[in-house]
């Protein structure tokens, strides 16, 4: 379930974060899923325990995940416009970069349609 | 918690600690950063006892350590070289070191033992140098003291040995709030394994920080500006740049692209950049490499010094 | 000083960490621990049973003609000898081990980042290794020692003495073991790698006594007045190295127990003196740090202190054989440029060491120099407080004729009597004070005799090199050596004779001579003066009992003009003076052999078969200017004669020799009438008989005059074709003067007389 690229230049906690959020958002963690403890997700991943601790405790802080005392941490009640805000986030970035680049926002608009044309098709056709 | 406060240490007119403070939590994994001869060895030493500073103070919780029996025997020091008593078995060396630890644990140290499969009865001079180093870490694991120090410890580990430490230390951290100070020259390993890190160059301490703010708060920007009114992108100088409040540690301008290294997390710095509409802003984020060579440029050092 | 105290304080060996370092110091060496009891086990017992049944089997099977038998155990016993020697050295194996982290740098993160305190650690280690070096000797001495108890059950001669004997000498060797292994331990921990830490271990044993040997030669090459002593630092020598200890031992085995105050004294200066390394090893300890390790040496102090010292006793040693104060000084820098490089690892700085020699060089002329001038450091000034002094004896040193009483060698008698003791030092002291202040006694003329030919005359020693021996109170002995006058001289005999404890030394004497001289017929001899007939008087124990108290009596009656004045008319024995006033002891001689002639004027020529005379009219002391360099170089003259009749030092002009048929009423006078003991101002004559002098008062010059004229008045003197002088006496014998054309005065003239 969770790979951490050590190597990467992203910080692992915040890797641990987004990846929490990740697998929310494409639904393979739901509601009151149980997350690996601070303890086997760093003896999995052979992370420090205190970047897990503090990931944990961001997702926690921002609503992601509850901790019970003695069970361990649990994916909280999912907030959609949360998600869908961070989901956005990331279209509004690749937007503005087209705009900045010669796209005209009829183009885009354009794309928008097209593509969810095909992941429409793509569903009518499994 | 451990506390260097403005320590000196001097050997003969090598001055190897200059005027250097941090702390260290307890319940953290703490890496020494720092070129060969960086005063690394010299900080693990002053704090095992073994050195005393020329000024400055060295505590724990408060406590000077050298000649301090009660702090001393809380802290185990892992050296870079193989251990001494080549004539002692493994069981001889175990009993040695459990007399002078209170907290020695025969199950953790059984347990360690087997999972490398390292005998009990042959002498440890005949051990491969592998095997020496994992032989001194199970021991000193199994001492279960508060402190633990690791100088180079984790050269010579295989894999699997650097596994099974990692977990042992994990669990350590988090069950009896062990602290681990290791030091490396290999950035990757401090990487992996350590929450915070101080960097020792010449003697000096560069910085002291949780590595992921560290991480998060140093990015390399790539620019593009508008073009001006010729048609050329606009450039602006590293002067300008910083008028928008940022510390840039290093400017390249190479045609049209602006190549930046600025402190400050992303948000930061798009704020800062705004005003001068790039076209073109990637904000990605160093690995500690890139970090400790842009650090130690601004310093005014050659970045080929601190080569592993 | 000592780090934080943990909050529950523990007892030293409830401290789990020092026992933890107790345990770990032992097994590490548990080899080397096996090694040494092994060594001792085959050496102090081994050859205590090979004495022991050695002496037991010489006992067993000696015949009556003391054939003796041994058994051949010769090889064990040197085997024996190796192994206890071997186990002694191995101190220095200890420490080395025990402080490897002291000068090997592998070791150091090892043992100083175990939770213990640099206190703990230096005591710990001090004691674990002296135990490890110790106890096994300790046992095995014990061991011996049943052996011993073993040799003492089979009734071996002697066994008691010399079982507490080598008891006294393992004390000796015991404390000689740690000075041993303190020293070594106080090397290492002033070097910092294992070259210099041998080096130093090993030369500081030899260059501490031979520094002291040499720098004792030094003042005494500076002639201390009054200091003769050889070896002058020998008490310092011996308690502060393991060779010194070595020598000591060897002084106790010789001398038996009857050094005992030497002895405690020695054992209080090495017991301080080990305290005080370790005191200093431990401050050192404390202040060393680990990163020294590796530095040839981390205090260089004891690499200048040995090296300085090294270069002194060669300087000193080559250039005492022969003035060569270059060959000396070029061997010297060999050694010390050798050091040098080989401390300093190579050639830096090479500069600082030229300075450093020439400075030493220089500071060594320098110390020579100090020392000369003020004749050895003052030490000559020393006069010991009377309060302080124990016993004092002293002799004639070096003469071949007694000054004094036969029997009463007083070098081998101890003098405690308190006036005796202030007599002696305040002597002591008017000498040094003469010495200092010669300008005092400048109203002295030397009279220069050398050149007297004057057959008249006879010149006599006027004084007497006397040797005195302080022991102290604490055990010190403290030795000197002057030229007293005579006159001072009688001071101190005066004081000894007029002593209670010479009382009590003649009564051991008197005693003696009845069960020793008088065997096997209980007879004390009795002789006159003068006359020299020797008279037995038989003894039971009521009458020995009553001889002793009568002379003791008369002894105590003694006053010291008595002394230098009433003449001695008798002796009992050897030599116990009887005085013309020792009314006791006269009467019971006169009870028992009313023969004996008290009067001193029995002298007959008839009695004699052949004697020598001699007659000398005038009496002149002799201001002895040899020897001036080493012991006074100023005099005082006597205008006193003190005479003792034996004080009659050999030189004999033209004696005159005496057949059976002489009968000369004058010359029996003479002898009659002169003196045996004699005290005057006054100038007169002197007739010697037989080699006794004896002292012709003014009053009777004309007598001697006649005697004089008759002996040798007339008398022609000739040389022979050999130039051997001769004359014709009075009474018509040629007689040979001993002399020929070339000789001088000696004793060859009475010598060849006799031949």
């Amino acid at each position: 379930m969770f790979t951490i690229d050590l190597t990467s230049r992203t910080p692992i906690y915040e890797q641990i974060y987004f990846k929490i959020i990740e697998l929310v958002i494409k639904g393979s963690l739901k509601e009151n899923d149980q997350i690996p403890s601070v303890r086997n997700l760093a003896k999995d991943t052979g992370v420090n325990p205190n970047t897990v601790a503090k990931a944990y405790q961001e997702l926690e802080r921002n609503g992601i995940i509850y901790s019970l005392t003695g069970r361990g941490s649990f994916i909280a009640k999912i907030d959609n416009s949360l998600i869908k805000e961070f989901i956005l986030s990331d279209f509004d970035s690749s937007v503005r970069k087209a705009i900045t680049n010669g796209a005209d926002s009829y183009e885009l608009k354009e794309r928008i349609d097209r593509i969810s044309d095909d992941i429409k098709g793509e569903k009518y056709n499994d | 918690m451990i506390e260097f406060k403005n320590v000196t240490k001097k050997f003969d007119d090598f001055t190897a600690l200059d005027n250097v403070s941090f702390k260290i939590e307890k319940g953290t994994a703490y890496g020494l950063l720092g070129s060969n001869g960086a005063g690394k060895s010299t900080i693990l030493r002053l704090l095992s006892g073994i050195y005393i500073q020329d000024s400055g103070e060295v505590t724990i919780d408060g406590k000077k350590v050298y000649d301090n029996v009660d702090i001393k025997k809380q802290v185990f020091f892992i050296n870079d070289e193989t251990i001494q008593f080549s004539s002692f078995t493994l069981k001889s060396l175990k009993d040695y070191y459990k007399g002078f630890y209170p907290n020695f644990s025969e199950e953790v140290f059984e347990d360690l033992r087997k999972k490398i499969n390292l005998p009990l009865e042959k002498k440890t001079g005949d051990f491969s140098k592998g095997m020496k180093r994992q032989a001194i870490v199970i021991i000193g694991l199994a001492c279960r003291t508060e402190y633990l120090l690791m100088d180079e410890a984790f050269d010579g580990l295989d894999p699997t040995m650097r596994i099974i430490i990692k977990q042992m230390l994990i669990d350590a951290m988090l069950d009896r709030k062990l602290t681990t100070i290791i030091s490396s020259h290999n950035l990757k390993e401090i990487n992996e394994v350590c929450d915070t890190a101080c960097l020792i160059h010449h003697g000096k301490l560069v910085f002291s920080r949780d590595l992921d703010s560290l991480k998060g708060n140093i990015h390399k920007v790539q620019l593009v500006f508008p073009p001006d009114s010729n048609g050329m992108a606009r450039v602006y100088t590293k002067q300008q740049l910083e008028e928008s409040g940022l510390e840039i540690l290093h400017y390249e301008q190479r045609q049209s692209v602006c190549y930046v290294i600025a402190k400050g997390d992303t948000d930061t710095i798009k704020t800062a950049f705004a005003s001068k509409t790039p076209i073109v802003m990637d904000i990605i984020p160093l690995t500690l490499e890139e970090i400790f060579i842009y650090e130690l440029e601004v310093l005014g050092y050659d970045s080929s010094e601190i080569n592993k | 000083m000592t780090a934080v105290k943990s909050i529950s304080k523990p007892k030293l060996f409830k401290n789990p960490f020092i026992m933890a370092r107790i345990k770990t110091n032992i097994t590490t060496n548990r080899k080397l621990a096996t090694v040494i009891c092994i060594l001792h086990a085959i050496g102090f017992p081994l050859v205590m049973a090979l004495g022991v049944y050695t002496e037991y089997y010489y006992q067993k099977y000696k015949d009556n003609d003391y054939h003796t038998h041994y058994p051949d155990t010769e090889i064990l016993m040197v085997a024996g000898v190796i192994a206890g020697i071997l186990a002694l050295l191995a101190g220095f194996v200890v420490a080395m081990n025990i402080f490897r982290y002291q000068y090997k740098k592998s070791c150091v993160d090892m043992n100083l980042s175990l939770p213990l305190s640099s206190t703990q650690r230096f005591f710990t280690d001090y004691l674990t290794g002296l135990g490890i070096y110790l106890i096994p000797a300790l046992v095995a001495w014990v061991i011996g020692d049943l052996i011993g108890l073993i040799g003492i059950g089979l009734h071996l001669e002697d066994m008691k003495d010399t079982l507490s004997i080598i008891n006294q000498c393992g004390v000796c060797v015991v404390l000689a073991m740690i000075l041993f292994y303190t020293l070594t331990v106080f090397c290492i921990t002033c070097c910092g790698s294992i070259f210099e830490a041998i080096a130093s271990s090993v030369l500081i044993n030899g260059i501490i006594p031979l520094f002291l040997l040499v720098f004792g030669f030094c003042i005494c090459n500076s002639n201390p007045y009054g200091v003769m002593d050889d070896v002058i630092m020998l008490e310092q020598i011996y308690f502060t190295s393991p060779f010194g200890c070595a020598m000591f031992v060897f002084q106790i085995a010789d001398n038996g127990t009857t050094n005992m105050p030497y002895f405690w004294s020695w054992l209080i200066s090495i017991i301080i003196y080990i305290a005080l390394i370790v005191a200093l090893t431990y401050f050192l300890y404390k202040k060393r740090k680990a990163e020294s390790v590796s530095k040839p040496y981390v205090y260089r102090m004891l690499y200048y202190a040995l090296t300085s010292a090294m270069l002194f006793i060669i300087i000193y040693a080559i250039s005492l054989s022969g003035d060569d104060f270059i060959g000396a000084i070029f061997v010297g820098a060999i050694i010390y440029f050798l050091f040098e490089v080989i401390t300093k690892r190579g050639f830096k700085k090479f500069h600082y060491s030229v300075f450093r020699f020439i400075g030493t060089v220089v500071s060594i002329f320098i110390i020579v120099a100090v020392s000369d001038i003020s004749n050895g450091f003052g030490i000559y000034k020393y006069v010991p407080n009377p309060a302080g002094v124990a016993q004092v004896s002293m002799r004639e040193y070096g003469s071949m004729t007694k000054s004094f009483n036969e029997i009463v060698d007083y070098g081998s008698n101890m003098y405690s009597d308190r006036n005796i003791i202030r007599t002696v030092t305040e002597i002591q002291k008017s000498y040094i004070d003469q010495y200092e202040h010669p300008e005092k006694y400048e109203d002295y003329e030397i009279i220069d005799v050398s050149e007297n030919t004057d057959n008249n005359t006879i010149n006599f020693n006027n004084d007497i090199e006397l040797e005195i021996r302080y022991y102290m109170k604490n055990g010190n002995i403290v030795s000197r050596r002057y030229d007293i006058l005579y006159e001072d001289f009688y001071k101190i005999t005066s004081a000894i004779y007029t002593s209670d404890e010479f009382a009590d030394y003649a009564e051991d004497i008197i005693r003696e001579c009845y069960s020793h001289y008088s065997y096997p017929l209980r007879n004390i001899t009795f002789s006159e003066s003068k006359t020299e007939t020797q008279y037995d008087i038989q003894i039971n124990k009521s009458s020995l009992e009553e001889l002793i108290t009568a002379y003791q009596t008369d002894l105590k009656n003694m006053t010291a003009e008595d002394y230098c004045s009433k003449q001695i008319i008798g002796y009992i024995g050897n030599g116990l003076e009887i005085r013309e006033n020792f009314e006791n002891t006269i009467a019971f001689i006169k009870e028992n052999r009313p023969d004996f002639n008290t009067d001193g004027d029995n002298f007959k020529l008839s009695s004699f078969e052949n004697a020598t005379v001699c007659v000398y009219q005038n009496v002149i002391p002799i201001d002895n200017i040899i020897n001036y360099n080493n012991s006074s170089e100023y005099r005082r003259i006597s205008e006193r004669y003190i005479l003792m009749s034996d004080r009659y030092t050999g030189a004999g002009k033209k004696p005159f020799s005496i057949g059976t048929n002489t009968v000369d009423a004058d010359l029996e006078k003479l002898i009659n009438v002169s003196k045996n003991v004699y005290d005057s101002t006054e100038t007169g004559g002197m007739i010697i008989i037989n080699n006794y002098a004896y002292y012709i008062p003014k009053e009777y010059k004309e007598l001697a005059d006649k005697v004089y004229k008759k002996l040798f008045g007339n008398t022609v003197y000739y040389y022979d074709e050999d130039g051997d002088e001769y004359y014709i006496n009075e009474y018509g014998a040629n007689v040979y003067t001993g002399y020929s054309k070339d000789k001088y005065i000696g004793e060859t003239a009475l010598q060849s007389y006799y031949d």
